[in-house]
């Protein structure tokens, strides 16, 4: 882990320290906030919403966190719990394939649009395709190869075994090959 | 970026293809504009108030204790438990030569950890 997290996190326990939680929370807001930008499918302010109760929850459990997976990972399963039960509250199937899981995915991914027209369909291509995978491979996906997690740490985040995130990102990469086909030379 | 139309293009190259399409997808930073500080302002109440209340309450306990045995030390309390176990010795339950000096350095010892318990509470408020 994160040897200044480390310190951070002991200060906040010990101290109860409000400088140190606010530097934890500003290295990490925004890769919690990009996530759940994500699966919320873009939309920006209930993922903003999200954030705010993963990071207070974050502060009332931080005694819990053990330090087996990084800080950003342990909030990444915060962030993710928080966001299944916000799904559950307002009892909400989110549109992974289709039309509106398009849209809303490639609202996620539209700050990542470059100036070359290739690069933008190239992305916009991407956005499709991800938006056609159910939503644990996207998870998995994102978890692994956008967010950098290991294995180990996506599993925890998505509270499942090891062998079911590697299977997703294994389907995952299959469905994206086919998908993105495409793309090969003529 | 350019992917295998053949299946006999071997995947691990299509798969490192697609690793740099997702890892050059992701999310530019968000900048904070002002989170971080709604967050703090959101917390509950510091916990050191309440630590400082738990700790007073253990002084002021730690204290009461220390007044009740100088109150009670002060009477022949000590002398009489001496003669009760002397008489227990007597009786031939409880070989207890000099039980009255030991207990009285009990008390001693006692006294002091009482002492010391009201310092580390007192030190640990500072």
């Amino acid at each position: 882990m994160n040897h200044r997290d480390t310190e951070l996190i002991a200060r906040v326990l010990v101290n109860d320290d409000r400088h140190a939680f606010g530097e934890l929370v500003r290295q990490h807001q925004s890769a919690v906030r990009g996530f759940l930008r994500r699966l919320t499918g873009g939309q920006h302010a209930q993922a903003d919403d999200l954030a705010q109760e993963t990071f207070i929850e974050a502060y009332r459990s931080l005694a819990r966190f053990q330090g087996e997976s990084s800080f950003g990972a342990w909030l990444f399963g915060i962030a993710y719990n928080r966001f299944r039960t916000s799904r559950r509250r307002q009892r909400e199937t989110v549109e992974w394939n289709g039309e509106a899981g398009a849209q809303g995915v490639a609202a996620g991914h539209e700050a990542t649009v470059s100036a070359a027209p290739a690069t933008v369909d190239l992305q916009q291509d991407l956005a499709a395709a991800l938006a056609r995978l159910s939503a644990d491979e996207q998870s998995a996906i994102h978890l692994c190869y956008t967010e950098g997690l290991t294995h180990e740490e996506a599993a925890a985040v998505l509270g499942c075994p090891v062998g079911t995130v590697k299977t997703h990102v294994l389907r995952a990469k299959d469905k994206l090959r086919t998908h993105l086909r495409a793309w090969a030379p003529a | 970026m350019n992917f295998s139309n053949s299946p006999e293009t071997s995947a691990p190259e299509d798969d490192a293809r697609i690793e740099q399409l997702l890892s050059d997808s992701a999310q530019p930073y968000i900048d904070d504009a002002g989170f971080s500080e709604r967050i703090l302002s959101a917390l509950p109440p510091q916990r050191r108030r309440a630590e400082r209340r738990r700790t007073a309450l253990l002084l002021c306990a730690t204290l009461l204790g220390c007044g009740y045995v100088a109150v009670f030390s002060r009477s022949d309390l000590i002398a009489f438990l001496a003669a009760m176990m002397e008489r227990l010795a007597a009786w031939g339950a409880l070989p207890v030569p000099g039980l009255g000096a030991v207990f009285t350095v009990g008390v001693l010892a006692f006294w002091i950890m009482a002492l010391g318990a009201s310092w580390w509470a007192w030190a640990r408020t500072q």
